[in-house]
């Protein structure tokens, strides 16, 4: 390949370099948001008319934090919290505690099992 | 470079809080978001081997001609072949199992060991062996164990490989956008349903069905062609991992069913994100199905308009040197340069499923049906999510995705060298550089999402 040929992908090289070199050093991992209290952390989650109410959050805890989760819905259903495999079942109207470690590392999902409904993502750093 | 991590945030908080996988219906758990700094370093690496390499790299086409393969001794090709008739009857037996499991096991899908046995050992766990290994598939295939061996009709010609990219997107639609597809007994007539058209495809066309539309079989051979282990007329062959692609065939739509992997592996990220999910709103039932679908298609569609796109300037940039070459050959020219993008997307984001679930299907093996049996001791293993770290998940990630990049743009530069004439091969590799670097920085983007 000709040196005029290499030009133009040297010149890109050059200025993809240069522009990484001016970089900050790696940003740490936001640290989680963790409730300094100790103690089990608390979530509550409220189902009407077939959504949940304020939306679907995701909580970040620490591997090993005590949750302990309170649904209340106005349908009777079933509360599974997927991976981590823990199940409640809830009455119409009522509401169900379910009380866990989070034990293991990633997203986990929590949702009204019959319904499909994602009623909460628990991130576990 | 301030400047680009703000965008990067901005576009990554767009894709930040991420939906943990529902896909394929075994919701157990998702990866952690990839932390901001690996992306954007591993995005700036890459953009250095690119163009690295398009400054660099070899003059003359090297990947097939100069590197060929090694016959593998006698001893292995003997043994290969007493293995392939048990290979075979344990496709089949396995394949009989499973579809009984489905449909009469136990209908809890938790329970039932049908899903897993299809979306994370065979969908995955084949699509990862075929691309690594060899073409596996052909070897327990209970469809090619079935078929008489006959060409009944030469199926090739006239319509090339569209049947089973048709097929291949009706399972991906099936996995992504279907509700529940590890419901047992929706799977089991899911299996049902395919096993009837491959059998009236065999009866029909004999052994050409194998290739030209039995979808799994099209794909996994497709993807086979990058792995190390080759079987050829003589006996079996080892050879440098990716230099089979250059001899990849490129029927009426191979380039398809290549797209059709890449895309719905995408939209499965794509599905995991905080937007779609605001997107699928507080619908229900058939409305998100629809909107899944549309989702589905749409990145099939722009993830192949990208790379459509790419190669219509490749004629255009070789100065008359292709005026001869329509740009539909062009295309298929350079199909083979996205498998290797496409085996990094699906490391990429079912690596972690196959490590967790499955130890789940080591544990359901032993009880298939379901029913509390205990066959090989094993129903009783509980998932160690500790196997390894989200920080492992990480670098696997950034690994295949970035892996499969310079895989692509090797690939690409040994064609563009070997097509294109009078010295303007650099040029023409810009645009479907730019594509590989888009399918990628895309790749890292959803990781950041989750």
């Amino acid at each position: 390949m000709t040196s005029a040929k290499r030009a133009i992908p040297l010149l890109l090289l050059t200025a993809v370099l240069v522009s990484s070199c001016r970089s900050e050093a790696p940003e740490p991992t936001p640290a989680p948001t963790v409730d300094p209290t100790p103690g089990p952390v608390a979530l509550t989650v409220e189902v009407r008319d077939g959504a949940v109410v304020g939306g679907v959050k995701r909580v970040p805890v620490d591997v090993g934090d005590e949750v302990r989760l309170s649904v209340h819905s106005d349908v009777a259903d079933e509360i599974h919290v997927h991976g981590l495999e823990k199940k409640a079942a809830v009455a119409a109207g009522g509401t169900a505690v379910i009380a866990f470690t989070a034990d293991a590392p990633g997203l986990f999902e929590v949702e009204l099992e019959q319904r499909h409904l994602k009623l909460l993502e628990l991130e576990v750093r | 470079m301030r400047k680009v991590a703000a965008a990067t945030a901005a576009a990554a908080g767009l894709l930040a809080v991420a939906a943990p996988a529902h896909a394929h219906g075994i919701s157990s758990r998702a990866d952690l978001p990839l932390p901001l700094w690996l992306v954007a370093y591993s995005g700036a690496g890459v953009l250095i081997i690119s163009f690295g390499a398009l400054a660099w790299l070899w003059p003359q086409p090297r990947l097939q001609a100069l590197v060929p393969s090694k016959a593998l001794p006698r001893r292995f090709t003997v043994a290969m072949g007493i293995a392939r008739p048990v290979a075979s009857s344990v496709g089949v037996l396995a394949f009989l199992v499973v579809w009984a499991a489905a449909l009469f096991g136990n209908p809890d899908p938790g329970r039932n060991f049908a899903a897993r046995a299809v979306f994370v050992v065979f969908w995955v766990g084949l699509f990862f062996a075929s691309g690594l290994i060899g073409d596996l598939w052909a070897g327990v295939s209970p469809f090619r164990t079935i078929s008489s061996g006959r060409e009944i009709s030469p199926m090739l010609d006239r319509v090339g490989q569209w049947p089973a990219a048709i097929l291949l997107f009706a399972f991906t639609w099936f996995e992504l956008a279907y509700p529940t597809p590890a419901s047992p007994r929706v799977l089991g007539t899911a299996i049902s349903v395919y096993f009837a058209i491959t059998v009236a495809g065999l009866a029909a066309f004999g052994r050409p069905w194998l290739a030209a539309g039995e979808a799994f079989g099209a794909l996994f051979t497709t993807l086979a062609h990058m792995a190390p282990l080759e079987r050829s007329v003589s006996g079996w062959r080892l050879r440098w991992p990716l230099t089979g692609l250059p001899a990849l065939h490129i029927h009426r739509g191979t380039t398809a069913i290549i797209l059709i992997a890449l895309g719905s592996t995408t939209f499965d990220g794509v599905e995991r994100t905080q937007v779609w999910g605001r997107f699928l709103g507080s619908s229900s039932g058939w409305a998100t199905v629809l909107l899944n679908t549309f989702g589905l298609i749409l990145t099939v569609v722009a993830v192949g308009a990208v790379y459509y796109a790419a190669v219509a300037l490749v004629g255009p940039l070789s100065r008359g040197g292709l005026k001869d070459v329509s740009a539909r050959e062009i295309a298929d020219q350079f199909a083979h340069t996205l498998v290797p993008i496409a085996l990094g997307y699906a490391i990429a984001h079912y690596f972690s499923l196959v490590v967790f679930e499955g130890q789940r299907f080591i544990a359901q093996v032993s009880d298939p049906f379901g029913r509390g049996s205990d066959i090989f001791g094993t129903a009783a293993w509980t998932v160690n999510f500790s196997l390894v770290s989200p920080s492992l998940i990480a670098w696997v990630q950034v690994g295949a995705i970035v892996g499969g990049h310079v895989a692509g743009v090797l690939l690409a530069h040994d064609r563009a060298v070997a097509l294109v004439p009078g010295g303007r091969a650099t040029a023409t590799q810009y645009p479907l550089l730019a594509a590989m670097i888009v399918y990628t920085v895309g790749g890292l983007l959803l990781l950041l999402g989750g």
